[in-house]
């Protein structure tokens, strides 16, 4: 990470150096913002904005070294900030239509069900577990980018697990 | 690691692979950056601005607080002496003997030990000042009042300023007020 700093601090100034950083990070960003959002399109536009965002406050950030966590945590806050809103909407579009009732989609195995399963967690709750299981963060590092303590991450990734337990009732743990 | 948590990276994993992730930077990414860049800084900027602001308006009416308050306007004033004190109050106010209207108490209280009060001012004439509640105009008291004391009202604190004292504001409004408002006029304490 501190190898990274050098880079940052130029890229403020230099758009060669600007282009490397958007390459070296914004894959990463994407890839985080897709996994919790479940949306690729929606995921390059929440990167992209958390990129430039980070990018943009570099000259205020008071660990410079640590820009990937920053970026990290710009993506989780953009990704949970997106759910929050389309709750609100959603919300309201109740209040104007009743939406049809859902189709029963065939299954297709049990990455499928894990995948619907994981849709339908809170926001927070997936992006701790995307956190923990995909970016491989410890409970500290993931706290740090959802904004609350490693004992908050513990608790939000057993919530979840039991809640895709309950979903996924062929699921043996060993 | 249990099956659930070993299915949960392998369905990240695979679907971290079926995202695209962009291979270059994007057109105006620059110009993106800058502009973000000066609406951070404006807003930063604007912020400590507006801080600073705060403390100086913060500073500025402490600062009139502890110079206390100045008379508007400064109208005519008028000159009287009662009971030895002559005063300059603002003109159309009137100056009211206390043992004419009851403020030592009653006649039969002349040998009191309490502070005899010498003077009174007030904007008003003295029936209607210390009248019943009844009988002020508009059926309101006397919205100002000042007297001056013959002796100090206490033995310590701010009550306790012998005679010749300066005129200090009073912060409390239920208080007599003399110089914030109406007729205005710079009061003065001139001979004892």
């Amino acid at each position: 990470m501190n190898q990274s700093t050098g880079i940052v601090r130029s890229a403020v100034n230099d758009r060669a150096d600007l282009d490397d950083l958007y390459v070296r990070y914004a894959p990463g960003a994407v890839r985080l913002a897709a996994l919790i959002t479940g949306n690729p399109d929606l995921a390059q536009d929440i990167a992209h904005d958390a990129f430039l965002r980070s990018v943009g406050r570099f000259r205020h950030l008071r660990q410079p070294e640590a820009f990937e966590a920053y970026l990290r945590r710009a993506v989780v806050n953009a990704c949970t900030s997106h759910f929050r809103r389309r709750k609100v909407e959603a919300a309201y579009a109740r209040g104007l239509m009743r939406s049809p009732a859902p189709v029963d989609e065939p299954e297709h195995g049990r990455r499928d069900e894990l995948r619907n399963a994981l849709s339908a967690l809170p926001a927070r709750q997936r992006a701790a577990v995307v956190l923990r299981y995909y970016a491989d963060l410890s409970e500290q590092q993931a706290g740090e980018a959802l904004g609350c303590s490693a004992a908050a991450v513990r608790s939000m990734v057993a919530r979840a697990m039991e809640s895709l337990r309950e979903r996924i009732p062929r699921s043996e743990d060993t | 690691m249990n099956d659930l948590e070993r299915d949960l990276r392998e369905v990240f994993h695979e679907d971290a692979q079926r995202v695209p992730a962009p291979a270059s930077a994007p057109e105006g990414l620059r110009r993106s950056v800058r502009r973000r860049q000066a609406v951070f800084g404006g807003a930063v900027a604007l912020a400590g601005l507006a801080i600073v602001a705060g403390i100086a308006a913060a500073a500025t009416s402490l600062l009139s607080l502890q110079s206390g308050p100045e008379p508007a306007v400064q109208g005519p004033t008028t000159t009287g002496t009662m009971n030895g004190i002559t005063i300059s109050y603002p003109e159309g106010w009137h100056l009211i003997d206390p043992d004419t209207v009851g403020l030592n108490g009653s006649p039969t209280m002349g040998e009191s030990t309490l502070p005899r009060i010498v003077l009174a001012l007030s904007p008003t004439e003295a029936p209607e000042t210390f009248g019943c509640p009844g009988r002020a105009r508009d059926g309101e008291s006397a919205p100002l009042l000042m007297t001056v004391q013959e002796e100090p009202l206490a033995l310590n604190g701010s009550a306790s300023q012998a005679w010749p004292a300066e005129l200090q504001p009073l912060t409390n409004v239920s208080r007599p007020q003399p110089l914030s408002s109406g007729p205005g006029g710079n009061w003065r304490t001139a001979s004892m």
